[in-house]
């Protein structure tokens, strides 16, 4: 089942800063365990994350920092690693709680009635 | 073109109002595809397919395109800006800053300027003091010399001694050519001009012996000519056991009036109590008028301004005293015994005057010469009067005056070789002779705040100079783009970790370690003065700086590599030492001596033994040479390396000499703020405790040099003096 594109697109946020929360991450590597989590339902187009990843480092809610990637994956190519700051932290736990509520409301009415 | 790199300039388009941010976004977007593209490859797709696919999963090129100028607008808005700044505000605040460190060294707000008669009405210490004060110290601002100045002084207030006094001295110093011309031959309207000025001194100064004693001296020169005679001498011992034979003077009398009006002047000015060319109170008037030296500079331009107004007529009492000393002999020849020995006593009462009244040590010493030439000539005229015993009774006055005089000179001095080296450059060069102990503290460490200053400036000097060269440079790669179609340097912002790195090893480690060397393991080295520790501190100064340039380059230049790589603009390979030999080998050479040196220093080895130029300056001057010829031939090479490298990476050395630019200029203003305000107060707080010490004044020399029982003995001689009788005062 393919999800609303509006869904989708508010989503993006959250869940990047969920995984960066876990360990730094470079775009790719985001959109890979996304992939795998969701088993492939969450339709992204792999550009989408990179103005998110942007937007976010210049509200410092990630910060950015260019290293080489391990040499078993990356062939020894440079790679733009994001990590979440204390700023994108609190917004997490915000946009979690705002998530759980809206979930729990929608719920309601959705399956409720 | 390949199809992935026509994607991502169309996806990047709208960023390329920022290069920068647009070559990093696309080399993260390719970085992506290549990802992509390897697992798809992976999975069994072709080279061309995989490829496509990647792209493809990226999305809708131009929607991308518009979401990533929507993501980065601020940012490059931002960037924009502060890329501005760096360009237009930089260099400027870094010039800046080495000339505010420049001019606080030479202190121009608060002196007079570096020469004692320079202008100083532009200075805005001087337009802010009232009208009258600003015309004590300048005069008639339309007056075109300093004669004519010190004229418009006291034609303002007529009536008052000081000025007056002040403007016939700075006449005569000034006009001294023409004043020295003046001979028996001259006519009595060449001297009327002199005696005029000196004949109004006497109806504004009635007190005052100083217009007396200037008039006789003028008439005593204009009445004949004083020479050595051939067939007699005397015999003087000096301080160090040393005969020497010294003349008696004839004097060949043309016109005997203007000497008989010497003579009753001369008499009329040691009859007066006061003996004052009033430069003195000029000049104190004037500093009174200024604030307190704040900068080393000023503490040395007012001591250089008491000296240059301490020495008025010195030379005029001498003549006037070998004329009177010449006719006292060739008066005794002829048998005239009172008029003989008044002469003689007159030059004696003369030296007595000026050693009682005088307070530097030139007074003193050419008090004792005129006392000492007139005691010579006394026993020749004893001589010529047939009185063995008088000459006998003059000539063991005149040795135990001169031996009084060689004690003086040979008495054991508080100033010994401890305390010299103890001094600084200042006052070991003018204290020798001084008796009284004074605290060095200040001065010294006022001489070091200098020096260090100097450093600084050095250091900054070069940075701004690199920073200045490398603009020169991007300007004509400018110019020559087109031409070689490589297009221009870019300007990087290596990021603030970077920064942080390059502030950390290329300025706080080295300036850290100076710190540490200087205040911490050679502390005790601070009793003492540049004067015995100029090799130590050169060594230390010139070792921090040398070491601040290479590793400010080395950072700067790592910094820039590192950014330029994650941009994806071709880099050569990193820097390594062992790729390069000759500069690795000359590098250890140059810096492996200046340690070595220093931590000699700190052993004891290396210390000066003796007080001269190879001993104190030559180590330090000789390492730093080598330092900076490293410097040279460092840099030479590296920007030989890189116009040598191949047309790949023209574009890298373009962005590196653009990107330097503000590392250099920000490392110039960050050093230059903090240490040389840091600096500059300690020059500031040394030279207040100068202040704070007794104040230094040339008149209180004497008291405080071991001629102090000389000037006793000239007061008690003066004071003698005036109970004697009339005629012979």
């Amino acid at each position: 089942m393919a999800f609303s594109q509006d869904l989708v697109r508010g989503s993006v946020i959250p869940i990047v800063l969920k995984l960066l929360a876990e360990r730094p991450m470079y775009g790719y590597e985001i959109a890979k365990v996304v992939n795998r989590r969701t088993g492939g339902k969450l339709e992204w187009k792999e550009g989408t994350l990179y103005p998110a990843l942007h937007k976010l480092e210049a509200q410092r809610m990630v910060s950015s920092k260019w290293a080489d990637s391990p040499s078993a994956t990356g062939s020894g190519r440079k790679r733009k690693y994001y990590a979440i700051t204390a700023k994108g932290a609190r917004q997490l736990a915000k946009r979690s709680a705002e998530w759980e509520e809206f979930t729990t409301a929608v719920n309601a009415v959705l399956m409720g009635a | 073109m390949d199809p992935c790199d026509k994607l991502l300039n169309r996806i990047t388009a709208k960023l390329e109002v920022d290069r920068e941010l647009q070559m990093e976004v696309a080399s993260e977007l390719r970085c992506h595809i290549a990802d992509k593209a390897s697992e798809l490859r992976a999975s069994g797709l072709g080279e061309v397919e995989a490829l496509d696919q990647a792209c493809n999963a990226l999305g809708e090129p131009d929607d991308l395109a518009e979401q990533l100028w929507q993501a980065n607008r601020i940012r490059i808005g931002i960037r924009g800006t502060l890329r501005w700044a760096a360009r237009v505000a930089l260099i400027p605040a870094a010039i800046v800053v080495v000339f505010a460190i420049a001019s606080g060294m030479a202190g121009e707000n608060w002196t007079y300027g570096l020469f004692p008669t320079s202008d100083f009405t532009g200075t805005s210490t001087f337009k802010l003091l009232p009208e009258e004060q600003r015309y004590i110290l300048v005069g008639d601002p339309g007056a075109t010399d300093d004669v004519a100045k010190a004229k418009s002084i006291s034609d303002r207030w007529p009536d008052d001694p000081v000025y007056y006094g002040h403007y016939a001295t700075w006449k005569a110093n000034s006009q001294w050519n023409s004043l020295r011309r003046l001979s028996p031959q001259s006519e009595e309207a060449e001297m009327k001009s002199w005696l005029d000025l000196y004949e109004r001194g006497r109806q504004v100064d009635p007190e005052n012996a100083f217009y007396d004693i200037a008039t006789a001296a003028l008439l005593a020169q204009c009445a004949g000519k004083v020479s050595e005679d051939q067939e007699r001498a005397y015999v003087q011992v000096d301080s160090q056991g040393r005969e020497k034979s010294k003349p008696i003077y004839r004097f060949n009398l043309a016109r005997p009036e203007r000497f008989e009006l010497a003579v009753e002047s001369l008499r009329e000015g040691l009859a007066k109590e006061e003996f004052s060319c009033r430069s003195a109170e000029m000049l104190d008037l004037r500093l009174s008028i200024l604030p307190e030296a704040e900068r080393f500079s000023d503490f040395l331009r007012r001591l250089q301004w008491r000296w240059s107004f301490l020495l008025p007529g010195l030379n005029q009492y001498r003549n006037l005293a070998k004329a009177l000393c010449a006719r006292s002999v060739a008066l005794a020849e002829r048998g005239e015994q009172d008029e003989a020995l008044m002469l003689v006593d007159q030059a004696k009462s003369l030296a007595s005057k000026i050693g009682a009244r005088g307070s530097t040590l030139i007074e003193l010493l050419v008090a004792q010469a005129i006392q000492t030439l007139a005691l010579a000539h006394e026993r020749h005229v004893w001589v010529e009067l047939g009185m063995p015993e008088q000459a006998e009774g003059a000539l063991r006055e005149f040795d135990r005056q001169n031996e009084a005089f060689n004690n003086a000179r040979n008495a054991p001095r508080w100033f010994d070789q401890e305390q010299q080296r103890q001094a600084g450059l200042l006052w070991a060069n003018l204290l020798p002779h001084f008796s009284e102990p004074m605290d060095f503290e200040p001065m010294r460490s006022a001489e070091k705040a200098l020096f260090q200053q100097l450093g600084l400036l050095v250091l900054l000097g070069f940075l701004v100079a690199a920073a200045l060269l490398n603009v020169a440079v991007v300007g004509y790669d400018l110019i020559r783009r087109d031409r070689r179609r490589v297009g221009a340097g870019l300007l990087l912002f290596v990021g603030w970790r970077r920064i942080g790195m390059i502030c950390l090893f290329a300025i706080v480690l080295p300036l850290a370690a100076y710190v540490v060397y200087s205040y911490g393991l050679t502390r005790s080295d601070h009793q003492y003065g540049l004067n015995y520790t100029a090799g130590k501190v050169l060594s230390e100064v010139g070792l921090t700086v040398a070491a601040v340039l290479v590793l400010l380059r080395a950072t700067g230049y790592a910094a820039v590599r590192a950014r330029a790589a994650e941009i994806s603009l071709a880099v050569p390979a990193p820097i390594r030492l062992r790729n390069r030999p000759f500069i690795a080998v000359l590098g250890v050479l140059s810096f492996a001596p200046s340690i070595v040196y220093l931590i000699g220093w700190r052993i004891g080895y290396f210390r000066p033994t003796a007080r001269n130029f190879a001993d104190v300056v030559l180590p330090g001057l000789a390492l730093s040479g080598a330092l900076l010829a490293f410097l040279l031939i460092w840099r030479v090479r590296e920007a030989n390396a890189l116009r040598d490298a191949c047309n790949e990476l023209i574009r890298f050395r373009r962005t590196l000499r653009r990107s330097m630019v503000p590392i250099l200029a920000a490392a110039v203003i960050l050093v230059g703020a903090v240490c040389g305000w840091s600096l500059a107060n300690m020059e500031k707080s040394a030279i207040s405790r100068v202040r704070g010490q007794a104040a230094w004044d040339w008149r209180d020399e004497m008291e405080r040099s071991t001629f102090g029982p000389l000037k006793e003995r000239f007061v008690r001689m003066e004071q003698a003096r005036k109970t004697l009788p009339s005629h012979v005062q």
